[in-house]
């Protein structure tokens, strides 16, 4: 295409103002996270070490996006039928790019240049001398306004070019920027990971570098990254002919001993890690009531404390605990040993028995059954492993995450029941999740007003019912209310809820304000679950069992029954459903699973108060099902993950953990309304097949066009 | 048709209230074991409430409803259906996020005997061999006749002695309006009794043994559908005559 041409182009008006206001917008949106402090806030975490900050990347990923869009609509555009030029050239493109970043570059340099005439920082507290340092980089200003606008056209340029990579280079580079950028923000993660005892000190000096990641380290992250997106495709093709190697070649016993001696190993382990490793000091809940009521003392908590690790030491003894060691170090010495002679035997057999026709055909049949059930049972067992032994890798702080994020999963498989299956929207969940954790505390706590002093285990079914049953009487006064009114009678109960357990009226069962206290932690036999390394496997276990319940649930009468009423109450009756009776049975068992999670809640914090339960949880607990996918259960982990595990960790930026939240919800919405993994059912489109059998229908259609017929 | 002269379901003297506003007045219908009994009249004439409170979705504020000589007014529409009755909605109202198969299995929710289930699902499927090509096929991607067909296979599939329809021909192109009373008319003959509110009285008119004419909440004509489509008052205000 000539000059002449682009420049036609560019004149056009239509795509002109487009592209300046997506550069007007980004630069808005540039200032405002300056002038809310984010920048500066996230410019004391470094992604490279001492090179660059994460406001800087902001403000970058901005700019590069800024261009990016700008030619993203720019095609749309012209892809639309009816557009006068429906083609566009490299020149143009990066052109437009330039612009949309140049108009951000102009934005912040304007912004830094006002600065310089007025004081703004009497209005705008966040106009700090230290967000200036970082938009001009010690530099007077008039000297960086010119090159900040260039900077901001070059990466909008930036933007721009991307989009004229051939894909196949695109998605390495893109995604080998982000997980750079993503483990920069989580190197404090990385810190605590790679700190703990058994990793070699070497990786960390090697990764991290004081405020940031190193260079080397950056570099190496992004090559793995590469080098990971470029190979993936072929994954599934290696794995499927390793599996099928297995089958072939290596005899049956051994394929068993090997999986049951791993199973021993890691159960040992588990077990190991449970019972004998308190090296690793864990939260005592003893400790953290030690601020909110008198009568425990700091030297009393010490004393708890202590004891805590001599009774597990008791417990086990020295022998018990060098005898799980060295059943350890005796089965991973088998396993080492089996996996080599599964290698000889299968080099042998390869060598033996190529040419025999049955081997052949177990390699090379894609339906074969032993193949099928071979790599289920695999990524069962592997999946299995991955669970068992997430806390052991990771150490204590980020199994918390993993704990907090299981409470909201566990809440997020009971909210699906009602919200998901049952398609009834309810706002106040979170009323079940206390009820569940208040009933706890009230059974087991000594301090309690009832003074029961139940174990964990004892109370739980009666937490189970107790809370089931609040479920029930939630969910009879609202069977004959739909979708927004249910919505907001649900809020309300959930609100209700908490001003009950805040009461003074209840106050001398639940404690009002204060709660209630002492909660002890759960225990396994004479092992106590103390810390979130441990109540782990209480939690896991609980989603497992909320994840095979939904499973089955779904495919059931049940589940149908749900399905139908969802979509069509009434017709769904004329169908014979009771929907009085299901949509008790979705509220009642949407309130017992929450109630699991709400009594692991208290047994983790051995204290609970009114103002935890607050709406935000409900609403958590409900965007989480949004962002997964309103119905699909690995939505849910997925969800979960996102919008409870990724905030933990960026703990520091807690300010600004509502103002993301928003912007992600907004953002999902709009770009991908049926969440991230949606249901199958909902996304399934018409195959070609189902295409044609159509077809006879437009035929018809024409045919009858002309002798139509009126039918009064 | 085996018509026998024992009414199926009866409404005897029924009104209707939705809150102050009378719907129905002393509405008499008898639906007759075996037959096709059609309930015509135009827009607002209480056709669908009639439907409505026979299915027990409103109770009616005066009357009776008998179903095989007991009382069935105030008894749930679950309990109705387990008596036997089935409905066809209006608009089809099939569920859209289910299959084809998942629909009709829904029909049978309440029943319990698998073989027989089978076995009508067989039966459905010959009167419906469309539906059949379709089985996996999410309802809502399917055109409007279909998705009636789908409605009336569904309905079947409770094995109903008695079937209810609200305006089956509602949204149909022409040509698929006489597929569906076709099958309506096989459906009758395979022993099902109809109870079918329509619009399209022409077409009503020609599978029925017997009309009813709702105006304004009031039965003003029955006779047998023979006798109706003479009917000159009948001609002029429904039968599109001048």
């Amino acid at each position: 295409m000539t000059d002449s041409n682009a420049a036609q182009m560019i004149i056009e008006r239509k795509h002109a103002t487009r592209t300046m206001l997506i550069g007007i917008y980004s630069g808005l949106v540039a200032l405002f996270i300056c002038l809310i402090g984010m920048v500066e806030t996230f410019g004391e975490r470094d992604i490279i070490g001492g090179i660059i900050s994460m406001g800087h990347t902001m403000l970058i990923i901005i700019a590069i996006g800024s261009g990016a869009i700008a030619v993203k609509t720019l095609r749309e555009d012209m892809s639309t039928p009816g557009a006068t030029i429906n083609k566009t050239s490299f020149v143009v493109e990066i052109f437009v790019g330039v612009t949309a970043g140049l108009i951000v570059g102009a934005t912040l340099s304007l912004f830094v240049f006002a600065t310089e005439l007025v004081d703004m920082r009497s209005v705008l507290i966040n106009v700090s001398p230290g967000l200036l340092e970082m938009l001009t980089l010690q530099k007077p200003a008039s000297q960086v306004m010119v090159t900040m606008t260039v900077l901001g056209s070059l990466l909008g340029g930036i933007g721009a070019a991307i989009f004229n990579i051939a894909p196949r280079i695109r998605l390495p580079l893109v995604l080998g920027l982000t997980s750079i950028v993503s483990l920069g923000m989580l190197r404090d993660m990385l810190k605590i990971v790679l700190t703990r005892e058994g990793w070699p000190s070497v990786l960390l000096n090697f990764l991290v570098k004081n405020q940031g990641l190193s260079i080397a380290g950056g570099t190496t992250i992004f090559a793995t990254t590469v080098a990971l997106v470029i190979i993936w495709p072929h994954l599934p093709v290696i794995y499927d002919k390793t599996v099928r190697i297995i089958i072939a070649y290596v005899p049956k016993v051994l394929q068993f001993s090997v999986g049951i001696i791993f199973a021993i190993t890691l159960t040992m382990r588990v077990f190991w890690f449970i019972a004998i490793s308190d090296k690793d000091l864990p939260i005592l809940p003893a400790c953290q009531t030690a601020d909110n009521s008198p009568d425990v003392g700091l030297d009393k908590c010490i004393s708890i404390v202590s004891n805590d690790i001599s009774t597990t030491t008791d417990l086990l003894g020295t022998n018990l605990a060098t005898l799980v060691s060295t059943i350890i170090t005796v089965s991973e010495m088998l396993i080492g040993t089996f996996i080599l002679l599964c290698v000889i035997f299968a080099i042998w057999n390869i060598r033996q028995r190529v040419n025999t026709t049955n081997i052949k055909s177990t390699l090379e049949d894609p339906n074969n059954a032993l193949l099928i059930i071979a790599k289920r049972n695999i990524s069962a067992f592997f999946g299995v492993s991955l669970l068992v032994s997430l806390p052991i890798l990771l150490g204590v702080f980020p199994s918390e995450v993993l704990l907090n994020v299981g409470l909201y999963m566990l809440m997020g498989f009971g909210l699906n029941i009602v919200v998901g299956m049952a398609g009834l929207l309810d706002l106040g969940y979170v009323a079940f999740f206390a009820v569940g954790a208040y009933s706890t505390a009230l059974l087991t706590s000594p301090r309690a007003s009832i003074e029961l002093g139940m174990s964990f285990w004892a109370a739980l079914p009666i937490v189970v019912l107790i809370t089931g049953a609040t479920g029930l009487l939630v969910g009879a006064p609202v069977l004959r209310m739909r979708g927004d009114y249910l919505a907001i009678v649900t809020l309300g109960f959930g609100e209700i809820a908490r001003f009950l357990f805040l009461s003074d009226w209840f106050k001398p069962w639940l404690g009002g304000a204060q709660g209630i206290i002492l909660i002890p932690p759960v225990s396994i036999g004479n092992i106590q679950l103390i810390g979130p390394h441990k109540l782990y496997y209480l939690i896991i276990t609980g989603c497992l069992i909320a994840l095979f319940i939904s499973a089955r649930l779904r495919e059931s009468r049940v589940g149908r029954a749900w399905m139908a009423m969802s979509e069509d109450e009434q017709v769904a009756e004329t169908m014979g459903i009771n929907t009085v009776y299901y949509k008790l049975l979705a509220f009642g068992l949407g309130a017992m699973i929450a109630s699991l999670s709400g009594a692991v809640f208290a047994a983790k914090l051995g204290t609970i108060f009114p103002h935890s339960f607050n709406v935000l949880v409900s609403i958590t607990a409900l965007s989480l099902l949004i962002v997964g996918g309103i119905g699909s259960l690995p939505g849910i982990i997925v969800g979960a993950l996102v919008l409870v595990g990724l905030p933990e960790l960026l703990r520091e930026f807690t300010e600004y953990r509502l103002l993301i939240y928003g912007a992600v919800l907004i953002f999902m919405m709009l770009s991908r309304p049926e969440g991230l993994i949606p249901r199958v059912r909902q996304t399934r489109k018409l195959d070609d097949q189902e295409l044609n059998q159509d077809a006879w229908l437009h035929d018809e259609t024409e045919a009858n066009n002309g002798p139509s017929v009126t039918v009064t | 048709m085996q018509t026998d002269e024992h009414p199926i379901l009866e409404l005897r003297n029924i009104d209707t209230h939705y809150g102050p506003i009378q719907v129905l007045r002393e509405v008499n219908i008898s639906i007759r074991s075996g037959d096709i009994t059609c309930l015509l009249g135009g827009n607002a004439s209480g056709k669908s409430t009639t439907l409505r409170t026979i299915l027990g979705m409103v109770t009616p504020s005066r009357g009776s409803i008998h179903f095989r000589g007991n009382h069935i007014e105030g008894i749930s529409t679950t309990e109705l259906v387990q008596l036997g009755v089935s409905m066809v909605p209006e608009n089809r109202r099939i569920f859209g996020r289910m299959t084809v198969l998942e629909n009709l299995e829904m029909g049978a929710f309440l029943r319990k005997d698998s073989n027989e289930i089978d076995k009508d699902m067989e039966r459905v499927l010959d009167l419906f061999p469309r539906l059949r090509e379709r089985l996996k096929q999410l309802g809502g991607t399917m055109s409007g006749g279909e998705q009636q067909m789908l409605a009336m296979a569904r309905a079947l599939m409770s094995r109903p002695s008695l079937l209810l329809m609200d305006e089956p021909s509602m949204g149909l192109s022409p040509l698929f309006v006489q597929q569906v009373f076709s099958i309506i008319q096989e459906i009758n003959e395979q022993g099902t009794t109809i109870f079918m509110v329509e619009q399209n009285a022409n077409m009503a008119l020609s599978i029925a043994n017997y009309g009813y004419v709702l105006q304004t909440g009031e039965i003003v004509l029955s006779d047998t559908a023979d006798n109706l489509r003479d009917n000159k008052m009948m001609r002029q205000a429904y039968l599109g005559e001048t």
